[in-house]
C-alpha cells in the first residue's frame, strides 16, 4: 500500500510539475501581463478637494464637465480638450471652450448635466451654488471642488485636479513653471515700496476684495498693498470715508461698458491721491479674478502697472 | 343638496384628473428631449414598481430630476394657495397672504438664522427652524393685532407688513456678515428655487404639508361661519378664537415647511385664492381644494417655464410666478370691476 501511495504521489507530482512547467512557458505570463494591464488600465484616483471631502474614482474621467472659466482653463491646460464634453456659460477661455457645449451658469440646468453623462465634474465654492453640488452629489455625480484663496493655492488646485483627472505628472509640471515664472516676476519688486491698491470688484456700491482672497495674495505679489488687507470677509464693503482715510495710490477698476461711468467714478473720486495722479487703470479682469493658469499673467500685467520702472532694464 | 356636492364632487376629480394630466406633460418638458410615449412609458414602469438600469439616462432624468421637481412645485404650489385662502377668510380681506402677514419673512429669518448656525445641514434642523420663524412671526402679528381679546384686520395687516420687514432687515444684516459666495447662494433661494431638493428632502416634507391642508379643509365649516360673523359662529357653538389661533397655526406650520425646501416663492398665495374666488366663490369647502389644485398647478407650469425658457442657465421660479402673477391678476381685477 505504501510502495503505491508513494508511486501514486510521485505520478502527481510529476504530472504537476510538468503542468507548472506549462503554465509557466505560456498560459501563466499571460495571466499574469493581463493583471497587469488591468492594474493599470482600472487605476483608482483618490483625492482630497478643497472641501476636504475625499473624491474617488474608479478610472481615469472621460467626461468631465466644468461648471466655472477658472476650472475650464485648468482641464485644457492639462491637455483633457477631448474629455471635456460641457462648460458653463461663462467659459469662453481657451476659444476651444465655447465649441463645447454648455450647462448653465450660476443655476446650471441638472437635466442637463445627467444628461451628459459626466464621470466627472468640477466645480468652485465662488461661482457655484452649494445647493447645485449637494444635489449632483445626492444624484450620485463626483463633483470635485476647489476654493484657493492664494496664489499658492492656485496652483495646489491645478495639481489635485491633474491627480484626479490622471494627469499629475503634466499638472505638477505646469504649475512648476507657473510657480518659478510668478517667483521671477514677483522677485523684482520684493524689495520696491508698496503702494497702497484699491482694486474695484464693483463701483456701485463699491466693492473691493478682502484680505482672505488670492486677489489680495496678487496685490502683493505684484508689490503692492491692497487697502482692504485687514478685512475678513471675501468681498469688503468699505464707506466712501473709509476709503479717503485709506487713501489708495493706484485704483483698478473693472472693465466699464461705458466711457460715461468712467468719468463720473473719476469726479466722484477726485480727492484721492490714485486720481490725482492719473493712477487709474483697467486691466483685463479675466486674468486677474480668474483662479486659472492665466493668473501668472494677470501678475506680470500688474507687475508692469505698479512698477514699470521694474522692467525698464530688461 | 346631494345633487350639489355629487356635482362638487365630479368637478373636483375632473380637476384632479386636469392636474395629473398637466403634471405628466411638465414632466415631459425640458432641455432634454425624451418624449411623451417614452416619459409615460417611463413613469408607468417606475408606477409598476420596476426597476431601471443605472445606465439609462433618460429614466434618470425623468425619475430622479423632473418627477421630484414636478412633485414639489405642486406641494409648493399647494401650501402657499391653501394658506393664502385661508389668511384671506380669516381676516376678511384679499390681502392676506404669507408674505403681507410676515409670515414668509419670518421662516426666511428663521431658515437664514439655522443655516448660520449650522442648522441647515441636517433636513429636520431647516425644517424647524424655519418654521419657528413662521411661529413668531405670526405670534408677534396676532398679539399686537389684538386688542381686548379680538382681532382687527387693518392692525393685522400693518403689523404683518411691519414685521415682515423688520425680519427681512435682520437676515439682511446677517447676509452681509457672511461670505460672499454664499450670501449670492443664499439671495437665489430667497427668490424662490425649486432646483436643489432631492427626493427624500421631499418626501420629508410632503406628509406636514398634506396633513396641514388636511386639517385646515376639516376646519372649512367653522372658519365659513367666521369668515361671515364672528358673533354669529359663535352664536352658533363655534369656539371662534381657538379656531381662529388652529388655523393661525396651521397656516404658518405648511408656509414654513414650504419655505424649508423652496425658499420664498411669491404671488402663489396671493394671486390664486383670489382667482379662485372671483371664479368659484369664496364657500371655503370648495374653495381650500380649488386653491390648492390650482396653485399647484400655477407653479408646475411656472418651474417648467424657469427651466425651459433660458435653458441651460435657469432663473429662480419666484421671478417666474410673479411674471405670470401679477397681469393675471391686473387682468381679472380690471375684468371685474
Amino acid at each position: 500500500v505504501n510502495y503505491k501511495a508513494q508511486l501514486s504521489r510521485e505520478g502527481k507530482l510529476g504530472i504537476s510539475f510538468s503542468m507548472t512547467k506549462k503554465i509557466f512557458s505560456s498560459n501563466f505570463l499571460l495571466l499574469i501581463s493581463f493583471i497587469f494591464l488591468l492594474g493599470f488600465h482600472q487605476k483608482e484616483l483618490k483625492v482630497k478637494d478643497d472641501r476636504g471631502k475625499w473624491i474617488v474614482l474608479s478610472n481615469s474621467p472621460r467626461r468631465i464637465i466644468s461648471l466655472a472659466p477658472n476650472l475650464t482653463e485648468i482641464l485644457f491646460l492639462l491637455e483633457l480638450d477631448s474629455k471635456v464634453v460641457a462648460v458653463s456659460n461663462m467659459c469662453d477661455y481657451p476659444p476651444e471652450a465655447l465649441l463645447k457645449s454648455k450647462v448653465g451658469s450660476f443655476n446650471p440646468s441638472i437635466e442637463r448635466i445627467i444628461s451628459l453623462k459626466p464621470d466627472l465634474i468640477l466645480a468652485t465654492t465662488a461661482g457655484n451654488r452649494m445647493e447645485t453640488i449637494r444635489r449632483l452629489e445626492t444624484l450620485g455625480q463626483s463633483v470635485f471642488v476647489t476654493s484657493p484663496d492664494t496664489f499658492n493655492k492656485v496652483l495646489k488646485s491645478i495639481v489635485s485636479i491633474g491627480r484626479i483627472t490622471d494627469k499629475e505628472k503634466l499638472a505638477v509640471l505646469k504649475a512648476e513653471q507657473l510657480k518659478k515664472r510668478m517667483e521671477l516676476i514677483s522677485s523684482q519688486v520684493r524689495e520696491l515700496p508698496r503702494p497702497r491698491v484699491l482694486y474695484v470688484i464693483w463701483n456701485q456700491p463699491l466693492m473691493t476684495t478682502g484680505g482672505n482672497t488670492f486677489l489680495s495674495n496678487l496685490i502683493r505679489l505684484a508689490g503692492g498693498r491692497s487697502i482692504s488687507e485687514d478685512i475678513k470677509q471675501n468681498i469688503a464693503l468699505l464707506s466712501r470715508e473709509e476709503i479717503i482715510r485709506r487713501d489708495p495710490e493706484v485704483i483698478f477698476l473693472p472693465a466699464f461698458q461705458e466711457e460715461k461711468i468712467l468719468k463720473e467714478f473719476l469726479q466722484q473720486w477726485e480727492i484721492l491721491t490714485a486720481v490725482k495722479k492719473g493712477s487709474v487703470y483697467q486691466l483685463n479682469e479675466d486674468l486677474i479674478l480668474r483662479p486659472g493658469p492665466r493668473i501668472v499673467d494677470g501678475l506680470e500685467l500688474m507687475v508692469r502697472t505698479l512698477h514699470p520702472e521694474a522692467f525698464v532694464e530688461k | 343638496m346631494l345633487l350639489k356636492s355629487y356635482r362638487a364632487l365630479l368637478r373636483l376629480a375632473a380637476m384632479i384628473s386636469g392636474l395629473l394630466i398637466l403634471s405628466i406633460i411638465c414632466v415631459g418638458i425640458g432641455p432634454t428631449s425624451i418624449g411623451y410615449r417614452q416619459t409615460i412609458k417611463i413613469l408607468w414602469q417606475a408606477f409598476l414598481g420596476n426597476h431601471f438600469s443605472p445606465e439609462d439616462v433618460n429614466a434618470h432624468i425623468i425619475l430622479s430630476i423632473r418627477f421630484p421637481r414636478v412633485f414639489l412645485g405642486a406641494l409648493i404650489g399647494a401650501a402657499l394657495a391653501v394658506a393664502g385662502s385661508i389668511f384671506q377668510a380669516l381676516i376678511r380681506n384679499p390681502l392676506g397672504d404669507p408674505y403681507i402677514l410676515g409670515v414668509s419673512s419670518g421662516s426666511v429669518l428663521g431658515s437664514v438664522i439655522g443655516l448660520s448656525l449650522g442648522l441647515g445641514a441636517t433636513f429636520l434642523g431647516a425644517q424647524l427652524s424655519s418654521f419657528a420663524g413662521a411661529l413668531i412671526a405670526i405670534v408677534i402679528v396676532y398679539k399686537v393685532a389684538c386688542i381686548g381679546g379680538k382681532i382687527h384686520t387693518t392692525r393685522l395687516i400693518l403689523a404683518g407688513v411691519i414685521i415682515s420687514a423688520f425680519f427681512s432687515a435682520i437676515a439682511m444684516f446677517i447676509f452681509s456678515l457672511s461670505e460672499s459666495s454664499t450670501v449670492k447662494g443664499i439671495l437665489f433661494w430667497m427668490m424662490g428655487d425649486l432646483s436643489s431638493q432631492s427626493m427624500s428632502n421631499i418626501l420629508g416634507v410632503a406628509p406636514s404639508i398634506f396633513i396641514g391642508i388636511i386639517l385646515l379643509y376639516l376646519l372649512s365649516g367653522k372658519l365659513n361661519l367666521i369668515m361671515v360673523s364672528e358673533e354669529n359662529a359663535l352664536q352658533l357653538g363655534v369656539n371662534v378664537e381657538r379656531a381662529k389661533k388652529v388655523s393661525f397655526l396651521l397656516c404658518s406650520f405648511i408656509t414654513g415647511a414650504a419655505v424649508a425646501v423652496s425658499g420664498a416663492i411669491g404671488f402663489i398665495g396671493l394671486v390664486v385664492p383670489n382667482i379662485v374666488r372671483f371664479i368659484w366663490g369664496a364657500d371655503l369647502r370648495i374653495h381650500i381644494p380649488i386653491s390648492a389644485i390650482a396653485g399647484a398647478a400655477l407653479l408646475m407650469m411656472s418651474d417648467t417655464l424657469a427651466r425651459t425658457l433660458m435653458s441651460p442657465a435657469e432663473p429662480p421660479v419666484g421671478v417666474i410666478t410673479a411674471a405670470i402673477g401679477a397681469p393675471l391678476f391686473i387682468y381679472l381685477l380690471k375684468g371685474r370691476v
